[in-house]
């Protein structure tokens, strides 16, 4: 569309001044045929009028014509007068006239048609030598109904009428492109007007970088488009801002995990070159980094599985997997940390759930960690208890629910939300002897994402914690 | 001089300590926030070394809290972050020094000589006492420029001495800041060490430098009588 390409400013100028154009045309042309047709009417009113009173003086109280035209010259004046009239009949014959008429005036058939029927007729002329318009009635003289064959014609020129006409036509077709050109020019500026804050918001947004995502455009007072439009645009900044606040700290919580174990690596290697030592004190130095390296390959794994999950690059192998067997190799590799914490691991004996299908080595590891995490934060003595039980949706085909409930300290009402980014602890400090890197829930949630499941948690704090992974029936 | 060490990762606390300790330095190690004002409160620490990342209470609020308390005592931060938001709010809180993991241990401890050099009536890189030369950072001892071997808490205990030559030293003062919390207050350790001290520095030589100030305590001292 061509009217795509012209600026949205000059759009609603165009389209504003055309309407209004068209309006105030059909106005002016409406007001001139209004004006022009009660201007008619008055003179033919008077002509009427005119043409009566002669039809009266001459029939009422029958005159001679000598008498007549005394009549009509006492009535309309000297030659110099304007308006006129006169007698005439059929044969043309000019029985009295007015002193100004100076040529035979023609009589039209319509006229004489007209007459016949005994109904009078206006009509318009030009003057053949002078140019100059007038109007003329017609009537015909009657006689008890009867049409008798005379004429009385009175007529005056309409150079007022015109004038008037032409005088208003003249303000009118000056008047209106006026007013639409004025219009157009205002509603140019209106419209430029009720753009600016759509400009001010362009250039507030426009100067808006990475850094300054805290910032919002001031809203307009007025409950309007403009209004919901910045925002909406605050709305997307806002969001915005979350995800960057996100990454700075998922990046900063990266580079802090991996920079501790890099920072005691090179400690512990630069201690043992600073001077000669025993073979024994080399080999607990490597020893150190050995165990150091381990635990620095094992947070590298876990995040680069956590971003080839999040970024949906992970070959899943979905197979029927068996619950019995699936729910024992678990328990068998977490088993260790659960012992060495004294915390009771409990796990269903006898799944109602016989079989399910899912990518088990994924599936697993999001169930594992689950369990470390609620040993982690388990007394010696409590229980940890993992359910598994069939998800009865309606309308759906039963998928399986896996349950992880443990009896520890619980979750800070605040941290709930934030319970399944990496690196969130709630307590802000780092403690890697205490187990992982802080990816274990994320992890955990990437993986039952890839089962196309959610994992919720639901705690208060200081009576435990339940973790609740529902898988929907894979298709 | 007596350091304290605050940070929660064992593995690296482990490798800062020891590294300290062989530069005869006394270290005490606080493994969270809260410990570390304990500890802080308790000791007259020479130097305080704090990670910012810790549990139960933040380095900066640690770091926080003694300051308001009245304890100036100089502050080397620790930190693993990229952003400089830390170390600026850091140094800006009271911290005198920072440092970015994973850091040189030739760094950490030239920074920490510079920082123990800031002490109160201090000077250069060495330290002198009349004609005795102390070297903190090649742990060289030498007088009239004869040299002289020491052990690591031998050395300790006259670079502290040297530090505040001129004025006289309580045993719980050396103890206080040469020795760490092992220390057993009722051995008479601090003046078993000021013997074998003077038998090294003093014995072969034509005036002692140590002092004994009966009923008070020791001083290092350059005059000869």
């Amino acid at each position: 569309m061509i009217l795509d390409r012209i600026p949205v400013r000059l759009r609603l100028t165009l389209g504003h001044a055309l309407w209004l154009a068209f309006f105030f045309a059909a106005t002016g042309f409406a007001i001139h045929r209004i004006v022009e047709h009660n201007l008619y009417q008055q003179v033919d009113a008077a002509l009427l009028a005119s043409a009566k009173s002669i039809n009266d003086a001459r029939y009422a109280k029958p005159l001679s014509p000598p008498l007549i035209q005394e009549f009509l010259a006492r009535h309309f004046g000297e030659r110099h007068t304007r308006p006129y009239a006169q007698l005439v009949d059929l044969s043309g014959k000019v029985s009295a006239r007015t002193p100004n008429i100076r040529v035979n005036l023609p009589v039209t058939a319509r006229a004489w048609k007209r007459a016949e029927r005994g109904v009078e007729t206006f009509e318009s002329f030009v003057g053949k030598r002078t140019g100059n318009p007038f109007r003329q009635v017609t009537l015909p003289v009657l006689q008890d109904g009867k049409f008798t064959g005379e004429l009385i014609q009175v007529g005056a020129p309409l150079d007022s009428t015109v004038h008037a006409l032409s005088t208003i036509s003249l303000v009118l077709w000056t008047a209106l492109p006026t007013g639409v050109l004025l219009s157009a020019l205002l509603g140019y500026f209106l419209a430029k007007r009720a753009l600016q804050p759509v400009k001010d918001m362009q250039i507030a947004a426009a100067g808006l970088g990475a850094k300054d995502l805290g910032q919002r455009l001031d809203l307009p007072v007025a409950n309007d488009e403009l209004r919901a439009l910045a925002e909406t645009f605050n709305g997307m900044l806002g969001r915005l801002e979350d995800a960057f606040k996100r990454l700075r700290r998922f990046s900063g919580d990266v580079s802090h995990e991996l920079r501790t174990p890099v920072a005691v690596l090179r400690g512990e290697a630069e201690l043992a070159l600073r001077r000669e030592r025993s073979p024994e004190e080399y080999r607990d130095a490597l020893r150190n980094i050995l165990v150091e390296t381990h635990q620095m390959s094992g947070i590298i794994e876990d995040l680069l599985l956590l971003a080839r999950a999040e970024s949906k690059s992970v070959a899943m192998q979905w197979a029927e997997v068996d619950s019995t067997q699936f729910i024992e190799s678990i328990r068998e590799s977490v088993q260790p940390v659960f012992d060495k914490r004294g915390v009771n691991l409990v796990v269903p004996a006898d799944p109602t759930v016989k079989s399910f299908t899912a990518s088990a080595n994924y599936l697993s590891l999001a169930i594992k960690n689950l369990l470390l995490n609620a040993a982690k934060h388990s007394a010696n003595g409590s229980s940890v208890v993992l359910d598994m039980e069939a998800a009865n949706k309606p309308g759906a085909k039963p998928g399986v629910i896996f349950r992880v409930r443990d009896e520890g300290e619980g979750i800070p009402a605040e941290s709930l939300p934030y319970i399944f980014d990496p690196f969130y602890r709630a307590d802000t400090a780092r403690n890697r002897a205490n187990g992982g890197a802080g990816v274990g829930l994320s992890l955990t949630k990437a993986m039952v994402n890839l089962h196309a499941g959610t994992v919720e948690v639901a705690s208060v704090f200081g009576e435990g914690a339940t973790f609740t992974i529902n898988l929907p029936a894979h298709s | 001089m007596r350091i304290l060490v605050v940070e929660d990762d064992a593995p690296l606390a482990s490798v800062v300590v020891r590294t300290l300790r062989e530069e005869s330095y006394a270290v005490d190690l606080a493994q969270d926030g809260q410990e570390a004002e304990w500890y802080a409160f308790e000791n007259p620490y020479d130097l305080i070394i704090l990670d910012l990342m810790l549990p139960r209470k933040d380095g900066l609020s640690v770091l926080k809290t003694l300051r308001s308390s009245g304890i100036h005592t100089p502050v080397l931060i620790l930190t693993a972050k990229d952003a400089p938001g830390d170390v600026v709010t850091g140094l800006d809180t009271g911290a005198d020094d920072y440092l970015k993991k994973p850091f040189s241990l030739d760094e950490l401890t030239a920074r920490v000589r510079a920082l123990l050099r800031r002490l109160p009536h201090e000077t250069g890189a060495i330290l002198e006492c009349g004609p005795l030369k102390i070297d903190p950072a090649r742990k060289e001892v030498t007088r009239g420029g004869a040299r002289i071997d020491l052990t690591a808490k031998e050395f300790a205990l006259l670079e502290y001495m040297a530090r505040h030559a001129g004025t006289v030293l309580t045993r719980t003062q050396l103890s206080e800041h040469v020795w760490d919390m092992n220390f057993e207050p009722t051995s008479n350790v601090v003046d078993v060490y000021v013997g074998y001290l003077r038998n090294k520095i003093d014995k072969a030589f034509e005036y002692p430098l140590i002092k004994t100030m009966r009923g008070h305590g020791y001083m290092l001292d350059a005059s000869k009588t």
